[in-house]
């Protein structure tokens, strides 16, 4: 009987889904329908079921949310991303990249990875840095005579490092949820988002190589007559900024010396510093970034009560139980059922995005695979190098979507499969950090 | 008639002593009777420790097994029922609470709300904390940052430290990168599966701060009324068993937890007398306060006094 | 239906002052968790106030911006079919979901949400630190409140998409979509 009804619940989810109705309102509507269900079920002594009296348990998480004091990283993160966006600092480190690497077989795609890696270890925000990226760097890779595809499926994989790279909003969420220190998620994922960002760079030059037809070397014009000591001077100016800011925040954390929350207001006031500082914030500019942030924040906060409300319906519904009897009915070794949990991850990113996975499923199968000797911190990565994939797989790619909004010369075919090889890559080197755990770990 | 009886507790259900003893309680009415049908969630399955108080005065749950500390903010008087600084021992706050007066005031207090409360765990004294300093005097407590919950939290503000916030998961990796240089947890069986002892060098015995608690199941007084007076009968009678179960379950893991400790090359140290004279200072200060703001807490504190000046002459004599 | 309209537009006014006035919030926050980091770091002082202040001062953000989001259409949505569908389609989509997802959740929970409030406000609850803050009702009432602007903002926009339906013309700029309020900086 819980079988059904769980099925029930998360394929209604599902279904609705696609109406395009606030995924967040639907997360807890469908809840509350549910729940009403259940009361009538009682009625019909049928139980084991949410009732009514359950969502009053949804106000009383929601509060809980809110005075979470883990989650404050979230808001300031999204601040110094936004703030960082008005400072500028994206156009000219892509002008000063595109001098040294220009003549590099896919240098131009290399620098927009190098750029992206700078920009995901300033902020935690993906909608800013794939737009910021798309808007910058594609229009310079399509003049370049970049293969359209290619410039697509660079920008949004490279968008989509700062979920990975700490800091990072995705692990503050999966530190919470999951109870691990965020700490540890930070130090835990700097190896395998490196290692992710480097198979990019990997790619990209060997396919430059093999095709130079797609990715064309830059044809020198004004270039030749300036030194080499100007162009290390240039770089070396539009990265100092933001380097000692990534050095500030994520320093702080890992030395010990500040909390992760203290460390995100620390970076979210260095970024206004620092936007300040180039002349370019002005008191409007301060106020937008304030709205741009509250609005990010509460859609994000919207999806937490959501998902909370879907979350203890399913538990009243024994979700738990089906799922724990479920995966441990698998014929299987632990390291089997890891590997079906993240699979099934996986399908369920072509349609879910992220904080729903991280809202719902993570929390069910985690004490599990806990129970099972496997490190919190390893596995939290392996799902986050997962959920990486969400973002590039259709129909429900928030990547994707993203560069369509920003760059309107492009089709969404090439987008999808631009979008093919980054996932491959992605995949193996989630099976690379599979296999060798230590990449995780070496760090804590 | 049968009656469904939905209960969260405030712990994970294999927490040493709290969580596994509603655990303990459920599986014992599920044992003993026929007509309670008990349905036990873990911690935060439906709702946070915090607000179980909350969904149990609402009647979205039944009852819960949680720690009156959880509602300090509430009722700050029920603070003297989870832990008392210099409070009395284990046995002697059993007998307190149900033979001195003491669970009269706590129904009391309860009542207006819409709560009943059954006590139903003994908690065993707790250690005096993890430290990566040594304190020989109370001024090496200056300055240093200090992980440390309620009334006792306050003390050691009075004694120089600052005391910071910190959730459950949250204690490990600070400790460890020095962001505090030393915590409270609980007792040695509960402490070893936190691990501290990778992270401290210094285990502090025995914990002045609270010697001896008790935990609740806090039910619904719609649902409670509802049932008959056998029902609430067996549910009060499996929750003294539950409290000689809890507090008999940790004296043997404690010991041998603290075996484990040594053997991780942890020094046991305890409070020199000096240091303990001016926490039983800060104690009585803090007390007075608390006493002045609240007159519920007053009442506590007053029937918990008179509690301990009768039973003065017997505690000193028969030595402990 | 010019008074239907100017009726969500009311709201509207409403939700979105309260979302920006509260977003301005922001830099309050960033520098109580400066002044924090500052007296700890530098003379030694740590107050259990400073960092719960900081948890209120977000959750003001985040309680205030609820219903300015979704007026701003900025609630995540998955518009793989949904940014295909006919204007027409897409009311009924926002109609539909508003009386059976929408309101059947926020109003329940902020239902629950005021019980909770008033609850606390009867007892006068404080922080269950010792030296926390006091007065706790104030932030659970912000939660109530904050999803009741939800609600209120939902019928804004129900309002706004019966009026399309009736009559598409109403909605003054053809290139925004039906949900997506006016007040954009
Ligand atoms: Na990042
Ligand atoms: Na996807």
């Amino acid at each position: 009987m819980s079988e059904l009804f769980v099925f029930l619940l998360f394929s209604s989810f599902m279904l609705i889904l696609f109406s395009g109705f606030p995924v967040a309102f639907i997360l807890g509507g469908v809840g509350v329908l549910f729940a009403t269900l259940g009361s009538i079920l009682v009625s019909f002594e049928i139980y084991d079921v949410a009732e009514l009296r359950t969502i009053g348990f949804v106000a009383n998480r929601t509060f809980s949310t809110i005075s979470s004091y883990s989650l404050i990283p979230m808001s300031m993160f999204i601040f110094m991303g936004y703030m960082l966006d008005r400072s500028g600092i994206a156009e000219r480190l892509i002008e000063a990249m595109r001098r040294v690497l220009g003549k590099t077989p896919g240098g131009l795609a290399i620098a927009v990875v190098l750029i992206g890696v700078v920009l995901a270890a300033s902020t935690g925000i993906i909608g800013a840095s794939v737009v910021l990226l798309s808007t910058i760097a594609l229009p310079t890779m399509f003049k370049a005579g970049y293969a359209k595809w290619i410039s697509a499926g660079t920008v949004g994989a490279t968008g989509c490092l700062g979920i990975l790279v700490p800091p990072s909003i995705m692990l503050v969420v999966m530190g919470d949820q999951l109870r691990i220190p965020v700490g540890d998620l930070f130090m835990g994922a700097i190896i395998p988002g490196l290692l992710l960002a480097t198979s990019f760079v990997l790619f990209i030059f060997i396919y430059a190589l093999l095709k130079p037809s797609n990715m064309p070397k830059l044809v020198s014009e004004e270039d030749d007559s300036i030194s080499k000591f100007d162009i290390v001077l240039d770089i070396s100016k539009a990265l100092f900024a933001p380097l000692l800011l990534v050095l500030t925040v994520l320093g702080s954390i890992i030395a010990g010396i500040a909390s992760p929350t203290e460390a995100s207001g620390i970076g979210a006031a260095g970024a206004t510093l620092l936007a300040w500082s180039s002349g370019r914030l002005k008191w409007l500019d301060l106020r937008i970034v304030c709205y741009q942030t509250g609005r990010s924040v509460a859609f994000l906060y919207a999806l937490i009560f959501g998902a909370s409300c879907f979350s203890v319906v399913l538990r009243g519904y024994g979700g738990d139980e089906v799922i724990e009897n479920a995966l441990y009915a698998l014929p299987l070794s632990p390291e089997g059922i890891l590997f079906c949990v993240i699979f099934i991850i996986f399908l369920l990113g072509f349609f879910l995005d992220w904080m729903e996975i991280v809202l719902i499923i993570a929390p069910l199968v985690m004490p599990i695979l806990v129970n099972f000797g496997f490190d919190p911190v390893w596995v939290a990565i392996l799902m986050a190098l997962c959920l990486q994939t969400s973002f590039l797989t259709p129909p429900v790619g928030m990547a994707l979507f993203y560069i369509r909004s920003a760059a309107s010369d492009i089709g969404m075919a090439e987008i999808y499969k631009g979008a093919i090889p980054f996932v491959l890559l992605q995949l193996l080197t989630l099976s690379i950090v599979a296999l060798y755990p230590s990449l995780v770990t070496w760090l804590l | 008639a049968p009656v469904r009886l939905d209960i969260q507790s405030a712990w994970p259900l294999t927490l040493p002593a709290s969580g596994q003893s509603a655990q303990h309680l459920a599986d014992r009415l599920k044992t003993t009777s026929e007509d309670i049908k008990v349905k036990l969630y873990s911690a935060g399955k439906l709702v946070p420790a915090l607000e179980i108080f909350d969904a149990v005065q609402q009647g979205t749950l039944d009852a819960g097994y949680t720690s009156p500390l959880y509602v300090a903010g509430r009722f700050p008087a029920l603070q003297l029922f989870g832990g008392i600084p210099f409070g009395p021992s284990a046995i002697e706050m059993l007998d307190w609470v149900h033979n001195g007066g003491g669970l009269e005031i706590w129904r009391d207090i309860y009542a207006k709300q819409g709560v009943v409360t059954v006590p139903c765990g003994l908690m065993d004294a707790e250690a005096g904390g993890w430290y990566n300093f040594e304190i020989n005097s109370i001024d090496d407590l200056d300055g240093k940052k200090i992980r440390f919950a309620g009334l006792a939290g306050e003390v050691m503000n009075k004694a120089g430290a600052s005391v910071v916030l910190l959730g459950g998961g949250d204690i490990y990796p600070n400790l460890e990168r020095g962001v505090i240089d030393g915590t409270e947890f609980s007792m040695p069986a509960i402490d070893v599966a936190m691990g501290f002892e990778k992270v401290a060098k210094y285990y502090y015995l025995p914990g002045w701060h609270q010697p001896a608690a008790v935990n609740e199941l806090i039910i619904n007084k719609r649902k409670w009324d509802s049932m008959s007076t056998a029902q609430q009968g067996l549910i009060e009678d499996t929750c003294r068993e539950t409290q000689l179960w809890t507090v008999t379950s940790t004296t043997a893991a404690n010991s041998d937890a603290i075996t484990q400790f040594k053997a991780a090359g942890t020094e046991i140290k305890s409070f020199p007398p000096e240091v303990l004279a001016e926490f039983k200072k800060g104690t009585e200060e803090v007390m007075q306060e608390a006493a002045s703001k609240d007159a519920d807490f007053k009442r506590t504190l007053d029937s918990l006094n008179s509690y301990r000046e009768k039973i003065a002459l017997w505690s000193e004599y028969k030595g402990s | 239906m010019r008074s239907i309209n100017s009726i969500a537009h009311k709201i509207e006014v409403i939700s979105v002052a309260i979302g920006k006035a509260g977003s301005l919030i922001l830099p309050l926050l960033i520098l109580t968790i400066l002044i924090n980091v500052i007296m700890r770091y530098v003379f030694n002082i740590g107050l259990v106030e400073l960092e719960e202040v900081q948890w209120h001062l977000n959750a003001i953000v985040v309680m205030s911006c609820l219903a300015y989001t979704y007026q701003a259409d900025e609630h995540i949505r998955v518009d793989i079919l949904h940014s295909r569908f006919s204007p027409k389609r897409r009311a009924w989509v926002e109609i539909l979901g508003i009386l059976f997802l929408l309101f059947p959740y926020v109003i329940l929970v902020s239902w629950h949400a005021w019980g909770i409030a008033s609850y606390s406000w009867s007892l006068r609850e404080g922080s269950p630190m010792p030296s926390g803050l006091p007065a706790r009702y104030i932030i659970k009432g912000v939660m109530a409140l904050g999803l009741s602007l939800l609600a209120l903002q939902g019928v804004a926009i129900l309002l706004r998409n019966v009026a399309f339906l009736i009559q598409p013309s109403s909605v003054s700029a053809p290139s925004t979509s039906v949900n997506k309020g006016t007040f954009h900086e």
